[in-house]
Parts: structure tokens; C-alpha cells; sequence
């Protein structure tokens, strides 16, 4: 068999991608059976365990022991940075990026030079350059927003852990900790990120929670992210994301004990109404709350 | 040039969430790539550090070959020319009930070929090949991790697994 079709064999049947037929030709080959046995010998070389907590609170401890050091630097560095203050002040004012940025529980909309619309959920930030939009048309986003694409128009979103490229549509990111998610509306857009690269089409949207992606099918038929309309709705999404969401929307601080933060939450909660909302998250989860000033701690019924 | 939204790495929360999503990986390609002489868990510790004492030089796009150089740099200093070698796991994972000491002799001599070809494979080769097999890492994901093409990542594992399997025979 010629070299390269073995290898375009080898690298589908690594994927999982082999069709039946190819799968046959791929059972076949002479080398067959050793591939298979050198394949499943593999995970027995398997990396030991790597104890994650522990390193980082070592690392904790490190940084803590280096902090008290740098403190003797401290008029150095800040005579350097008003000297760079000064001498950027001018290069900033050529090319300045427009930023907006909202706090807990507020929400603003903001246009772009080609007259889309944005509109920004709560602790959120949006930047872009109003000048030099026709060189450079990319907005970085540090949050969660949702985008009203104008008709023929294309343009890039950044955030931190991933990017969307726009294909004339709208549909809503939110790229929190360790959270990355995406859902198209109307168009289409293309999504870059590194373990998800694909085209959405209209309702169909993914999650990316700790590195692992789950594209899915939206059931509503909602033609715009809830959150603009005064509440969050849920589907399968990991239960201390929708903790954060609630701390974003109300300025409240939610502990909770022995509850399984990651079990998936399909719900609702409003934006309007504390008690009604907390009560919204609490009871199909079994759980209570207790609150005390701006401290919300949740517990087992 | 774009701006990048976040300039740094030196937010306390960009960084745990950095270290969550990379401290793993970081370990696990050292391993692979290196070996069971040397502590990749200490060289993971070590490059976080070097993040955070450089995080005002490091935007958040580049914190993660930032990371994977650092972390192969270390250990390349500490490895010079020594041989690779992998530990394989004593107990079965197969065959739990196949007791034959007979087979189990086979199969000890089959691991211990496995072992030698592995560390006769190039640094890259082997690298690849485990990330795929043993982590299940897909080629697209590995080719984000190591700065390389989807190309590469392919063409490295068929050699790998030629490679192995040829080795084996002839030991």
C-alpha cells in the first residue's frame, strides 16, 4: 500500500474518523494487528498523577514571599511609569481605543462606527478603535455581550479565550473564568478557539467549560440573550456559573457549603427581584438561602 | 499592532484561571517529552512563578507558549544528553484475570521494548504521540499546544507509530 494513503489512514482511525469502508481497508493492512496492540500499550505509559493543588499553593506562597522583596522598588518603578505615562500620553491620543465598561448589575449599549449594536451585560468591558475602524476592525471583549450585527458588515471580536468572527448576524459571548460560550441568533458566525473551531449557524450555540467544549442546539425560540430582557436563563450550565451570573446581576456575595458546584443548572433566574430570583436558583437544586446584608450563603434543605 | 484587551497577566484571577487551563498540559508534555528522571511538577511550579515575576511584560495571548518554553527550556538544561525513560504502570490495565506467568513474561518483555522504542523516538514524535494516545488530545488540540501544524501533528504521528512498531520487531 502507498505510504501516504497509510498514514491519511492512521491519522483518521487516531481521530475516530475513519468511515466503515476506509475502516476495513485500515483492518486490512499488514500492520494491522501491531498498531492496535502499540496503540492500547500506550496508556500504560501513562504520565504519573500531577497533584494540581498542591503545586499552585505552593506557587501561592512563593509569589506571597517575592511580594514583600519587590516593596523596596516600589518609588523606582513608579518614577518609571510617569515618565512612560508622559511620553505614551501623546502616542495614546493618535490611537486611542474607545472603551466601555459596566458594573455590577448594569447593562449599556453601545454603537459602532458601521452602526452595529452591542449591548453589554453586567461587569463587563468592550474596547475598540473609532478611528482606525476601517483598518482595523476588531473589538476585544472582556465579559459577556450580546451583538446586532449591521447587515454586510464584518468584524472580529476578541476575548480572552477565544474569537468570533462575524458573518452578519447576532449572537451573544460570554467569556468568563474558565468559561467561554457563544450562541448565534441570526447569520452566522465563526468561532476560534483552542479545543472549538467551527461555523455556528442560527440556534445553534456552544459552551466551552475548563478547555471542554459542548456545542448545542438551542430549544428557545428567543430571538435575543434573556439577560437583555431582565433575566438569565440556563441550559445545562455548570451551578457556580450561574452563582457568578446572580453576583453580577445583584451586588451580593454568595458563599455556600456542600454543594455540588458543578452539577448542570437548566433554569431561570430575574434581574428585578432578589428574593424571587434566589428562590428561582435554590428550590429545583433542593437548596435554601440565608441572607444577611449583602451575604448570601446557600444550603442543603 | 492590536491592542489586546488585558495588557498582562498580573490580575490575580486571569492568573488562577491561566493556571487551571495550562498546569496540566504543562506537566503532562513535559513528562512526554522528557521523561520520568526529572520532576516535571517542579518545573511547572517554576514557570508559573516566572509568569507572575514577568506578568507585566506578558500579554494573556502569549502566556501559554510563554508557559511550554519556559517549561521545556528548564528542563532542557537539566537533561543535556541523557537518555528519555517512561515509566510503564505495573498493574495490567488489560487482562486483569490472565494470570499465565507465562504470559505475564511476555508481556513484561513486550513493555520493556515498548520503553525502548519510545525513548528512540525524536522529542517531537513522542511528544505527539502520547499527548494523542494516552490524553486523547485531538489533533487540532495539539497543534494549538504546541505551536505547530495540524500537518506536523500528523505527520508526526504516523512516524511515531511506524517507528514503534518497526523498533519493536527488531528488538
Amino acid at each position: 500500500m502507498e505510504e501516504s494513503l497509510k498514514e491519511i489512514l492512521v491519522n483518521k482511525w487516531f481521530e475516530g474518523s475513519l468511515s466503515s469502508e476506509e475502516l476495513a481497508a485500515f483492518k486490512a493492512l499488514p500492520e494491522y494487528s501491531d498498531y492496535l496492540k502499540i496503540s492500547e500499550t500506550a496508556t500504560r505509559f501513562a504520565a504519573p498523577h500531577f497533584d494540581s493543588q498542591s503545586v499552585y499553593q505552593r506557587i501561592q506562597a512563593q509569589k506571597g514571599a517575592q511580594k514583600a522583596k519587590k516593596n523596596n522598588k516600589w518609588w523606582k518603578i513608579a518614577a518609571a511609569i510617569l515618565l512612560l505615562a508622559a511620553g505614551s500620553y501623546f502616542f495614546t491620543q493618535i490611537n486611542r481605543l474607545e472603551t466601555y465598561t459596566t458594573e455590577i448589575s448594569e447593562q449599556k449599549t453601545v454603537r459602532l462606527p458601521d452602526n452595529s449594536e452591542i449591548v453589554l451585560n453586567a461587569q463587563s468591558s468592550l474596547r475598540f478603535s473609532e478611528q482606525d475602524w476601517d483598518e482595523e476592525r476588531v473589538v476585544y471583549l472582556d465579559g459577556e455581550a450580546f451583538f446586532k450585527v449591521a447587515k454586510g458588515k464584518n468584524f472580529d471580536v476578541q476575548s480572552l479565550q477565544g474569537k468570533v468572527t462575524v458573518l452578519g448576524t447576532q449572537f451573544n459571548i460570554k467569556d468568563r473564568t474558565d468559561y467561554y460560550a457563544v450562541q448565534t441568533y441570526e447569520g452566522r458566525v465563526s468561532v476560534n478557539h483552542s479545543s472549538f473551531a467551527a461555523v455556528l449557524t442560527a440556534g445553534k450555540g456552544v459552551q466551552i467549560v475548563n478547555g471542554k467544549a459542548i456545542p448545542y442546539e438551542s430549544h428557545s425560540t428567543a430571538s435575543v440573550p434573556s439577560w437583555t430582557e431582565k433575566s438569565s436563563i440556563f441550559e445545562s450550565t455548570p451551578y457556580y456559573m450561574v452563582i457568578e451570573e446572580l453576583e453580577r446581576q445583584f451586588a451580593v456575595r454568595i458563599t455556600f457549603k456542600n454543594i455540588e458546584k458543578n452539577k448542570l443548572f437548566t433554569g431561570s433566574f430575574t434581574h428585578t427581584d432578589l428574593n424571587q430570583a434566589l428562590r428561582m436558583i435554590t428550590l429545583p437544586m433542593q437548596l435554601t438561602y440565608t441572607i444577611d446584608g449583602a451575604n448570601i450563603t446557600l444550603t442543603k434543605l | 499592532m492590536p491592542e489586546e484587551l488585558h495588557e498582562n497577566v498580573c490580575d490575580e484571577k486571569r492568573y488562577t484561571s491561566l493556571y487551571n487551563r495550562y498546569a496540566q498540559d504543562l506537566h503532562n508534555f513535559l513528562y512526554y517529552k522528557f521523561g520520568s528522571q526529572f520532576n516535571p511538577s517542579d518545573k511547572v511550579q517554576e514557570a508559573f512563578i516566572k509568569l507572575w515575576n514577568n506578568c507585566a511584560n506578558i500579554p494573556p495571548s502569549k502566556a501559554k507558549s510563554y508557559l511550554f518554553t519556559v517549561g521545556n527550556n528548564m528542563m532542557l538544561n537539566e537533561v543535556k544528553h541523557q537518555k528519555v525513560k517512561l515509566n510503564y504502570q505495573q498493574t495490567p490495565t488489560q487482562d486483569r484475570d490472565h494470570y499465565d506467568p507465562e504470559f505475564l513474561l511476555e508481556e513484561k518483555q513486550y513493555l520493556e521494548k515498548y520503553m525502548k522504542a519510545l525513548s528512540k523516538l525524536t522529542d517531537g514524535q513522542r511528544e505527539v504521540f502520547l499527548l494523542n494516545r494516552i490524553e486523547g488530545k485531538r489533533h487540532k488540540e495539539i497543534a494549538g499546544l504546541l505551536d505547530i501544524s495540524r500537518k506536523a501533528v500528523e505527520k508526526r504521528l504516523y512516524k511515531a507509530l511506524e517507528k514503534l512498531r518497526l523498533e519493536i520487531k527488531e528488538l
